[in-house]
Parts: structure tokens; sequence; C-alpha cells
């Protein structure tokens, strides 16, 4: 009994349910799986097509996302600043402008920040 | 004396153009990472200033929008910083295994319940999904829709590529803490993503 325990403990660690897999995968992405995890994973996506899937499908979204994520600021033409808030910003900007330009004019020198 | 505050660094527009040029892109760019309209204004606002105190310092190397960019994503991070701080992550000891979203997916023995709870064949080279403007709308569309505190953290490190330990100091949480978050928005955009691109493939084929 103790040995069929022992076996079954030992079977569960070596081949870890899909659940788990799916958690290292997000942290193998991360760098931050233990050589054991990484050993058993390999083992589990030998078997599992699913898991192999999942992982193949979360490295693609990474790589896609890292090579050029300003291409998802290209699309998405809906979110625009509303008139109001583009003259508001222009305005806080000449506002900033003025000050420096004047400040810099009194002291006959370029500003310096001050603090 | 020349008035140095007023002069432009070479390769940099007038400032007074920056808001119409950019504007709009800066903006798409901040509701990306804080899913706030009023917020991400602001932080328009806030990167345009810091970008006009600095425009002396600007060396011209990259494109006057990617330092515009570049600046935004300190703004961001300044922002992450102090939301995470006045509201900080809460109870994710609690939020352990159990109240995933993909609990479901499985099975009480922890493996997929069946081919039809796991993951779909994406009927494409993965690698070549950059090359589809399409993809690029329906991963906006699905991190739109990510919660906002999972999107602050996906943006920070998958998206910027901020460093683990800096995430965690940012967001005021440990690593494992980080390692649950990540997880969790990643599982979530990987199933969007897929419930979106299946979905809107065969229409794309149609026409």
């Amino acid at each position: 009994m103790t040995i069929s325990r022992w076996v079954t403990d030992v079977l569960t660690w070596l081949l870890p349910p899909c659940r788990e897999v799916v958690r290292w995968t997000s942290q193998e992405l991360d760098g931050q799986l233990r050589w054991h995890q990484r050993a058993r994973m390999q083992v589990h996506l030998l078997i599992c097509a699913l898991c192999k899937r999942y992982r193949q499908q979360l490295i693609a979204l990474r790589a896609a996302l890292r090579s050029d994520p300003e291409r998802l600021a290209d699309v998405g033409d809906a979110n625009q600043l509303t008139p109001a808030a583009k003259q508001h910003i222009k305005e806080v900007l000449q506002k900033s402008t003025t000050r420096r330009t004047a400040s810099a004019d009194a002291n006959d020198n370029p500003p310096v920040p001050k603090m | 004396m020349i008035d140095n505050s007023t002069k432009i660094a070479p390769g940099l527009s007038s400032p007074d153009t920056w808001v119409d040029q950019h504007g709009d892109y800066l903006y798409r760019c901040a509701m990306l990472r804080v899913r706030d309209a009023e917020v991400a204004q602001d932080i328009v606002q806030e990167t345009l200033l810091a970008a006009l105190q600095a425009r002396h310092s600007f060396a011209g190397q990259s494109a006057e929008r990617t330092w515009l960019v570049g600046i935004l994503k300190h703004k961001v991070i300044d922002h992450v910083r102090r939301a995470s701080r006045e509201k900080p992550f809460e109870n994710l000891e609690r939020m352990t295994a159990a109240d995933d979203d993909d609990a479901s997916c499985f099975g009480d023995d922890g493996h997929w319940r069946n081919e039809h709870y796991g993951p779909a064949d994406w009927a494409c080279d993965p690698r070549k999904l950059t090359e589809n403007t399409q993809f690029w709308e329906v991963l906006r569309y699905c991190l739109e829709r990510l919660p906002e505190r999972s999107a602050q953290v996906f943006s920070l490190k998958d998206i910027d590529g901020v460093d683990s330990d800096e995430v965690c100091k940012v967001l005021n949480v440990t690593p494992s803490n980080l390692w649950v978050l990540l997880h969790r928005a990643r599982a979530r955009l990987r199933e969007c993503f897929e419930t979106q691109w299946l979905g809107a493939r065969p229409g794309e084929r149609k026409s």
C-alpha cells in the first residue's frame, strides 16, 4: 500500500496535469521555470497536443507584441482625443512655452529648471 | 543673448504641431496601457509637457514619434505606480488556483476536459500573424477588454518588456502575485483572441 502510494506520487510528479503545464508555460515566458519543471513540461508536451498548441500560441502572441508593439496604436482609429481635449492640451503647452520664454527674457539667460 | 528655450533641436517639428500630428496616436498608446480616457488624456498632456521641457536634449537618434512614445511609457509607469499605491492589489493570496478563469476548461484530474475545451487550431502559421492587419485589430480589441489591472500588468511586461523586478516594484506586488496576474492576463487574452480570430476569419474569406 505504501509502495503503491509512493508510485502514484512519483507518477503525479512526473506527469503534471495540463492545468499545471499551462501555468508553467506562462512562467517559462518570464524565465521563471526551474530545471525540473522544464523537464517535466517537455515530457508532457511530447504527449499532449493541446498543451503544446497552447504554448505555441502564447509564444507567438508575445513574440508578435514584442516585435512591433506600436502597431497596436496604428489600428483602432475610433480612439481619438476629443477636439476639446486637443484644444486644452494645446493651451497648456502654449502657456508653458510662454512662461518659459518670459522667464528667459527676464533673466536674459536660458531658463534653468527649478528644483 | 539668444534665447535657447525657443530653439528647436534638429529633427524635431515645432511643438505647436505636436498635438495635431501625434495627439491621437499617443492617446491610443496611452489607452492601451491605462484603459481610462481621462487618465490617458492626462498622460498625453504630461508627455507633451515633458517633451517640451526636454526638447533640447532630443538627440535625433530616433524619430520624433518614437521619442514621444518613449516619454509616454515613463509617464504610464508613473501613473501605474501612483495608482497601485492608492489602490493596492488586494486579496491576491486568496485568489489562487480555484477561481481562475480557466478552471472550467479542466476536469477534476487537471487535464483538459476534452479537445473542445482546449486551445483551438488558429488555422494559420503563428509566425506569420504579424503580417496580417486583422491580427492587430483583433489583438487590440482583446487587450481593450482585459480588466484594468490585468491590462496594466500585461502591458508593462509583455508589451513594453519592463523587467519583472521593476514591474513588481511599480505594482507593489510580490513576484508570486505577479506570476498569477500575468498567467491570468495571458490566458484571457489568448482565449479572447482565439474566439475573435476564428469568428472573424470566415467573414474575411467571404469578402
